[in-house]
């Protein structure tokens, strides 16, 4: 394939997309403009909101290009019609129910699978021992690196009580032919499938990461994975499989198993994580913060980045000391809150380790069991209207007998 | 009424259209015009990348996050265009799975019926079409960014380089490996 017939191939790929529909690009001025001015009076009589609403045309008009003001609602309106609005669009992630294959068993309810009696953590207590300074700015716009948002500060003093999880860390006892099971449940927003410009369905609603580790590490891994549990797996034709692939479906879904759960190469980072990358992190609480200072620096807001690559990393097998260290590391951001009392979306106690995004405002949360210290789940949620969360995960960890076996 | 580029009469120094103020006071009225301006194009490059859904929530989400972070923006030293696609980049970043769900359902698509004579035509686009889904798939989420806001967003590399916050020689280079790596692809 030549340059030109890729960016022919580019240009045509996926390019039949419909025009932006005059309702949602209403609903996205409406929404702004109750940003821009919160409503305080009293809302308005329904009556004239009806009329309003007759306005909007129906799905496929296009938009006009030029500015029209007169679409530009009062605020007190705007808010109005946004509650009207967002129930109309935003649709909710629906099917809390268990994902087939996915078995329901968690670590905590699980009391012989933790070698020792758990410190209790559930009281509340501070978030922050010793007063944290300023928070720094995330990115500042414009050219290069002012996208770049300030680095994080280097370890100095501990400044929450993140560390005291890592009182509680163990490896799950796992005899040789037995197998640590990780199962992880996905929830984003839905997909739409455009085929032949009509809409389909909504076909996916989330996806499982179910993985299995031998009790020696350095042996062959295994991974089920479907990011789309709604639609059926097929194989892409062309693409070339990868030696990790035993089910033949596609790269992104499928079974792949590799020595080590290298099963993506060659790509390894927080989110991509290899044997050797694992070795290679220090295990010294500060030092290991450092390595976050250092790796969280390039990205939009690095205050928030740094829990997000330890949220990333946790959601993989990791053996205890590097938990134990990571969140010890923790213990040094000074801007790390905690809540003891947060929840799972299945319903389970956690300790949730929180942030504001300030360059998407959005809040990160690493939920961790504060009896085990192991990840149960991560959340992503709105910082503004209607403050929902976006991306949301759920992990439950097990011991089984066999490779595959959920229980 | 006030104009949204012409500050003149406030005293500060003319801004183009590409770089508004805004740090004003009022800016309702700018970010009505940035909404009217860019909303459109912006939904069309997330449509491609992430299905409806996603993406009409990332574009209300942009401009929110915008109106949220305007006194952070410099017009100095980038084009709104290029700050609005970075921050929408950067909500995508939440959104990967979604993408790849998306690349996956374009891949799992069957051709229509039709005449024959254009049924087989359309069986050979849509299998380079598929393979163009999976080698977008498998390349890192910062290669397909680069890519994708070029060849999809219309953005210039330097433009590229102010929505990503990297080097312009950084996407260039990037740039080429991906291209390099696709033409590749597409002769499997």
């Amino acid at each position: 394939m030549n340059d030109l017939e890729l960016d022919e191939a580019l240009a045509g790929f996926r390019d039949d997309v419909p025009e932006m529909s005059e309702e949602m690009f209403l609903l996205g001025k409406i929404r702004l403009e109750a940003a821009v001015e919160p409503a305080i009076e009293p809302l308005p009589e329904p009556e004239p909101l009806a009329v309003r609403f007759e306005v909007v045309g129906g799905r496929g008009q296009s938009v006009p290009r030029s500015r029209r003001p007169g679409l530009w609602l009062t605020a007190a309106a705007a808010c109005a019609v946004l509650a009207v609005g967002t129930t109309l669009v935003v649709k909710s992630s629906g099917d809390k129910g268990p994902v087939p294959g996915v078995h329901q068993m968690s670590v905590a309810q699980t009391p012989s699978a933790v070698t020792q009696a758990p410190v209790p953590l559930s009281t509340p207590r501070p978030s922050t021992s010793y007063p944290a300074p300023p928070r720094r700015p995330a990115a500042a716009k414009g050219g290069p690196q002012s996208h770049t948002g300030v680095r994080l500060p280097a370890p100095t003093v501990v400044y929450n009580a993140a560390g005291e999880l890592a009182v509680n860390v163990a490896d799950l006892p796992v005899s040789p032919g037995q197998y640590l099971f990780m199962a992880r449940q996905e929830w984003g927003k839905p997909i739409e499938v455009n085929r032949n410009q009509q809409l389909t369905g909504t076909p996916g609603l989330g996806g499982y990461w179910n993985e299995w580790v031998p009790a020696d590490r350095s042996g062959v891994w295994r991974l089920d994975r479907d990011v789309a549990t709604g639609m059926e797996n097929g194989p892409i034709d062309g693409e070339a499989p990868l030696s990790s692939m035993i089910s033949g479906r596609s790269r992104q879904e499928g079974t792949f198993e590799a020595v080590g759960g290298v099963y993506f190469p060659p790509y390894t980072s927080w989110r991509n994580p290899t044997p050797e990358f694992v070795a290679g992190l220090p295990r010294d609480p500060k030092a290991l913060y450092q390595r976050l200072v250092n790796d969280s620096a390039d990205s939009y807001d690095p205050t928030a980045e740094a829990l997000d690559l330890v949220g990333e990393l946790l959601g993989r097998p990791l053996p205890a000391d590097l938990r134990r260290s990571l969140l010890q590391a923790l213990a040094y951001h000074p801007w790390l809150r905690i809540d003891w009392n947060a929840k799972t979306r299945d319903g389970r106690p956690a300790v949730s380790l929180q942030i504001d995004d300030r360059f998407i405002d959005h809040l990160q949360e690493v939920l961790v069991d504060g009896a085990t210290g192991q990840l149960i789940g991560t959340r992503s949620t709105q910082l503004y209207p209607p403050n929902k969360p976006t991306d949301e995960t759920i992990v439950h960890w097990s011991v089984v007998d066999r490779v595959g076996a959920t229980s | 009424m006030r104009t949204l580029t012409n500050t003149e009469a406030d005293g500060q120094p003319p801004l183009g259209r590409d770089r508004p103020d805004l740090s004003g006071p009022d800016p309702g009225l700018v970010f009505e015009w940035l909404f009217d301006t860019h909303a459109a194009a912006l939904r069309h490059y997330l449509v491609r990348r992430i299905g409806e859904t996603a993406a009409d929530d990332i574009v209300s989400e942009t401009f929110l996050v915008a109106l949220h972070q305007r006194h952070r923006y410099d017009p100095a030293r980038a084009a709104v265009r290029s700050w609005l696609y970075g921050i929408a980049t950067n909500l995508m970043r939440r959104h990967l799975r979604d993408e790849v769900r998306h690349l996956k359902a374009h891949s799992a698509e069957t051709p229509v019926d039709g005449h024959a004579g254009r049924v087989a035509e359309r069986v050979d686009a849509q299998a380079a079409a598929q393979r163009l889904a999976g080698a977008l798939a498998d390349l890192s989420p910062g290669d397909r960014d680069v890519l994708l806001l070029i060849s999809w967003a219309g953005l210039d590399t330097n433009e590229v380089a102010e929505a990503l916050d990297i080097p312009a020689g950084t996407v260039r280079s990037r740039l080429h490996r991906v291209r390099k790596q696709l033409r590749k692809g597409g002769e499997a």
